[in-house]
């Protein structure tokens, strides 16, 4: 039922809004809504800027096929989807794309094996902090007014006085 | 805010920092000057004029008596900020309260929780959360002839150079919880003045007992760090990702974590001894 359902409804993976900026081989994404900043390597970039929810997995995969070397075979673009839609990179309207279908990165690795691990799609997130958490912050004992100032992230009663405790 | 500015309007003054204008009142204008020495690096007094934060000082000079405490206060605008016994307290949050906030909203520099040393005209970015060893690193380098910015920011201008923010380093005694206030010449060391360009970026992390083993790593991950420690970054994170990017320029980054700091020190000095060669642009 599932494939049927895949083979009248093809997959059209598409990019959320997002300020990016290239840089030589990367890509840097930031997710205003998430606060959560990417880097994507190479072949994730090239296939994240293809995601305009209108080519199919197929039809990306033939796009890329001169850049990324990879004869025509779809499977590491559905390795960088899996692992943008895992990053919240994707808009996901019309099917989760870290399902059973997308294969696992050993699955790849089985089946490029002549590939350089070079190219095999990354993508490193990191949550952006508030500028609270981006200060300094007090260390024990230090006198405190709420959790944020201290280091261990607890400021509490010691005596009569507010501290920071472990 | 009228009751508390009954309290604390006995003096008072604006300055502004980085774009950012300040004003301090007090309930004992003796301490006025002493706050003085907590504004941040290079604030320019200001008359009275509509400010973006007020500090309220409220100092207890009260005749001590037996089973009273005798409380001071710092007010961020009308909020409490501290309430200690202890007048070194005070100035202590204020300073690290008004450093924040100038990293914040600073409309003309872009701010990034970091140490920073000069050396052979490049700056060395150390990126880092509190207590992971930023300041001891950068008071080894300072021992090997480094010239201090700052062991707290990285202040990057629109081009990406790196300026001064220049206070006492804070290093934190081991098994101890309180910092000693140290300056650049006490390591035999001078103040940078002038901006610099990066040179390298050092994503590290003291681990106790390991070794350091630096790896390579690309200017992606670099600005990744550098923008999960910019104070501006959920606020303004066009502009804090365009300096950013434009900073990593032909820089180099080495990561790992580190044991002793003597040993990324002598890393440097051997991978840039003479001086930093620039990535070229691809």
């Amino acid at each position: 039922m599932a494939a049927t359902q895949k083979q009248t409804n093809p997959l059209k993976p598409k990019r959320i809004e997002a300020l990016a900026r290239e840089l030589h081989d990367e890509v840097l994404v930031y997710d205003r809504q998430r606060h959560r900043v990417h880097c994507l390597n190479k072949t994730a970039a090239a296939v994240w800027l293809e995601c305009n929810g209108e080519a199919t997995v197929p039809e990306i995969a033939k796009k890329l096929e001169n850049p990324m070397c990879v004869d025509g075979d779809d499977v590491l673009v559905r390795l960088a989807i899996a692992k943008l839609g895992k990053a919240g990179l994707l808009e996901k309207s019309d099917a989760a794309f870290d399902g059973a279908e997308f294969l696992s990165r050993r699955d790849v690795l089985k089946r490029i094996r002549t590939m350089a691990l070079v190219v095999l799609p990354a993508v490193t997130t990191m949550l952006v902090p508030t500028p609270a958490f981006a200060a300094s912050c007090f260390p024990l004992l230090h006198t405190c007014s709420n959790n944020l100032q201290c280091c261990s992230g607890h400021c509490g009663v010691s005596g009569v006085s507010l501290v920071c405790l472990p | 805010m009228e009751k508390l500015y009954r309290l604390v309007g006995a003096a008072g003054m604006c300055f502004r920092a980085f774009g950012v204008a300040v004003g301090v009142r007090v309930n004992q204008p003796a301490i006025l000057e002493m706050l003085r020495s907590r504004f941040p690096p290079g604030f320019r007094p200001q008359g009275v004029r509509k400010v973006k934060r007020l500090y309220s000082f409220y100092i207890n000079r009260r005749e001590r008596k037996r089973q009273v405490r005798r409380f001071h206060s710092v007010y961020s605008d009308h909020q409490l900020l501290l309430r200690s016994e202890n007048e070194i307290d005070l100035y202590d949050e204020f300073e690290r309260d008004v450093d924040s906030f100038i990293a914040e909203r600073s409309t003309t520099r872009v701010f990034v929780h970091a140490g920073v040393v000069g050396w052979k005209g490049r700056a060395i970015v150390i990126p880092g959360r509190s207590r992971s060893g930023k300041s001891t690193l950068v008071a080894e380098f300072l021992r090997a002839g480094a010239t201090y910015y700052s062991d707290e920011f990285a202040v990057f201008d629109r081009k990406g150079y790196v300026h001064p923010f220049s206070r006492p380093l804070g290093i934190r005694v081991e098994d101890r919880h309180e910092q000693t206030r140290k300056t650049a010449q006490e390591f035999g060391s001078k103040t940078g003045k002038k901006p610099l360009p990066v040179g390298l970026v050092i994503l590290t992390k003291y681990k106790k007992s390991s070794s350091w083993r630096p790896r390579k790593a690309s200017a992606g991950r670099s600005i990744l760090k550098l923008l999960a420690n910019t104070f501006s970054a959920r606020t303004n994170p066009e502009r804090a990702l365009r300096i950013l990017v434009q900073a990593n320029d032909g820089t180099h980054c080495l990561t790992g974590v580190r044991g002793e700091a003597n040993e990324v020190v002598s890393t440097v000095q051997e991978k840039f001894g003479s001086r930093f060669s620039v990535i070229p642009k691809r």
